[in-house]
């Protein structure tokens, strides 16, 4: 309290960028819930459109988290040994290899997409099928968690307790898995939540790859605003809200459990 | 615990880096079994890189050989090596209880759960950590990290123990208590051990031998107390304790004396031009008896003895230790009284 009134001038910055922030929030979502916007409230309140969008676009949303989840899981697999291999290699090979897996990040999706289209669009199974726009999101995403991981391994306590078990007669098997990896678990968890936020609302490369049999939430959304009332858009917005953030608190919370629980 | 501790034998063992850099020179060094021997030097000596030598942590440079007994070792990986180490900040495995972490070389090589309950159970009776059993490392004080660190190295029963620098993270005051006990566990498992250290008292409290290093090879090697008394190398002198330089001209080292002024006293040309005595053997006097005679320049109490400075003629000021009653103030004249039997020989190695 007594911090407020030390400072009228700051808080009332702070006021006046927080309603500027959520008033394009609460018009979006508030436009969901109204029979017609440009009514506005006195339309009356109703939640046929967002019945609407689940009905039509329900199916994208359970993909999105799919991929999403497959994203997490995928690059964890890729990820973590690779970065291992990273962190343990000094060679100058090691950091071009680094940089040109960063650069997806750097290049537009756009690009990306159209790369991939390039190279694989005449596998027709795979083309057409929702692990086409897996590849899209994990080629995007992997960085992200490689170099959250790499960083990890990279610690000096970290380098230590590899050579004590080594000493300690365990191989490399019973390092990794044993010892390291769970010793970077809290790295592995905030990467992880990077690649899930980042996947979740790709649209970029996700435009270029999608078919009109598999689409993502984002792509169904960019469709509904461009086609639909825009009742119908500001519903779709709110369904990703209402799926989404808690989802993403969820995982900011395991997160922030682990790197409790591993803090030194 | 240990029934037949190993000797360890190195001959020529030498490291280059990728860069360059020579880490360590051919270096040879013979540990008896059930030794503790001290690699004790200033940093970038070479002790650390001679200590993951042994342990198979570096290799080394063609021509080098590591023996354990009459094993050779030399190309044996670090983790067939059967080596244990304690490392400088612990490297205990957080997520890992006390009990696991020490059991955790006995689990990865197979024991049977039964005997690394035993094994474990006793350890932590050793160490004294019991009731911490269950605990997360990160519960533990600094000192018993260091001794779950050390019971972890133990248990699988290496032939070699290595410590690098295990007090190094400890508080000055927790340092001085914990040097002893090390000092204590370490003899009561009667194992071979090499110990890394900078700090030339716990090196002494602790070790059997021990062997100074300075830029990447071993200088002198030697039981404590001979290398405190004998160094051979004035750089030993130095490390191991505060001395005094006295340097005398070429006719009075050709003449075989040491002059101040007007009081003479006679130094075998043997010892040199450049001369070494530790304060705690200089006595000082009044100004009417024989020896060098000079001026008290600074006066530090430091409870149980006085430090003196005290300037000489045409040398640099030297520094006398004596007992906390002596009366001599700054500005006085005093004699000092240098018994050559205890001026440290280097002859012209300097």
């Amino acid at each position: 309290m007594t911090r407020r009134t030390q400072s009228p001038g700051l808080a009332l910055i702070t006021a006046i960028v927080a309603i500027f922030m959520l008033t394009p929030m609460v018009l979006s979502t508030t436009a969901a819930l109204v029979n017609n916007y440009s009514q506005g409230l006195a339309s009356g309140l109703t939640l046929r459109w967002l019945e609407q969008v689940i009905s039509v676009y329900g199916q994208t949303v359970v993909w999105s988290i799919a991929i999403a989840v497959a994203c997490v899981i995928g690059n964890i697999l890729i990820g973590v040994p690779a970065a291992y291999a990273l962190a343990r290699n000094p060679s100058r090979w090691a950091k071009t290899f680094e940089e040109i897996l960063t650069l997806p990040v750097a290049v537009p999706g756009l690009a990306t997409g159209l790369a991939l289209i390039l190279a694989y669009g005449t596998l027709r199974d795979f083309r057409q099928s929702y692990s086409f726009i897996l590849v899209g999101h994990m080629i995007f995403t992997l960085p992200f968690l490689v170099r959250t991981v790499t960083a990890a391994f990279q610690r000096p306590d970290l380098v230590a307790m590899d050579e004590a078990a080594k000493t300690l007669g365990a191989n490399f098997r019973q390092r990794f898995l044993g010892i390291l990896v769970p010793a970077v678990l809290p790295a592995i968890a905030a990467g992880s939540l990077m690649v899930f936020t980042l996947s979740i609302g790709e649209f970029n490369l996700t435009w270029m790859l999608h078919t009109p049999l598999t689409r993502t939430l984002p792509v169904g959304l960019a469709d509904s605003y461009a086609s639909m009332r825009l009742e119908v858009g500001s519903a779709y917005t709110l369904v990703f809200f209402i799926v989404v953030l808690p989802m993403l608190w969820l995982l900011q919370w395991c997160t922030h459990l682990l790197e409790k629980k591993y803090a030194n | 615990m240990q029934t037949s501790a190993v000797s360890v034998n190195i001959q020529a063992a030498a490291k280059t880096y990728a860069d360059g850099t020579r880490g360590l020179l051919p270096t040879n060094l013979t540990i008896e079994p059930a030794e503790i021997m001290a690699l004790l030097g200033p940093s970038g000596c070479g002790k650390t890189t001679l200590l993951r030598i042994i342990a198979g942590l570096e290799t080394v440079d063609k021509g080098g050989c590591i023996r354990f007994d009459d094993r050779d070792v030399t190309s044996l990986p670090v983790e067939k090596r059967q080596v244990g180490m304690v490392f400088q900040h612990y490297a205990l495995f957080p997520h890992l209880s006390v009990a696991a972490n020490i059991g955790y070389g006995l689990k990865v090589r197979g024991v049977d759960q039964t005997r690394q309950r035993k094994v474990v159970g006793d350890l932590l009776d050793l160490v004294q950590l019991q009731e911490h059993a269950h605990k997360r490392p990160t519960d533990l004080s600094g000192g018993q990290r260091q001794r779950v660190a050390l019971a972890r190295a133990v248990a699988a029963e290496p032939k070699v123990l290595l410590l690098d620098e295990p007090l190094t993270a400890l508080d000055a005051k927790l340092k001085e208590s914990l040097r002893d006990e090390l000092g204590q566990l370490l003899r009561r498992l009667s194992i071979t051990a090499v110990y890394v250290t900078h700090d030339q008292k716990e090196a002494m409290a602790i070790a059997d031998r021990m062997a100074v290093m300075q830029s990447g090879q071993i200088v002198q090697l030697g039981k404590p107390e001979a290398l405190y008394r004998q160094p051979t190398h004035p750089f030993v002198a130095a490390f191991l304790g505060r001395v005094n330089r006295i340097t005398r001209s070429p006719e009075q080292t050709a003449q075989g004396v040491l002059s101040f002024d007007t009081f003479s006293m006679p130094v075998p040309v043997s010892h040199g031009s450049i001369l070494m005595v530790r304060p705690e053997h200089l006595s000082i006097q009044p100004p009417h008896l024989p020896g060098a005679p000079g001026v008290v320049s600074t006066r530090v109490f430091l409870g149980d003895k006085v430090q003196l400075t005290v300037s000489l003629p045409n040398q640099p000021p030297v520094l006398v230790d004596c007992h906390g009653d002596v009366p001599w103030q700054v500005g006085d004249s005093v004699s000092i009284a240098i018994d050559p039997s205890n001026l440290l020989p280097f002859g012209e190695s300097l």
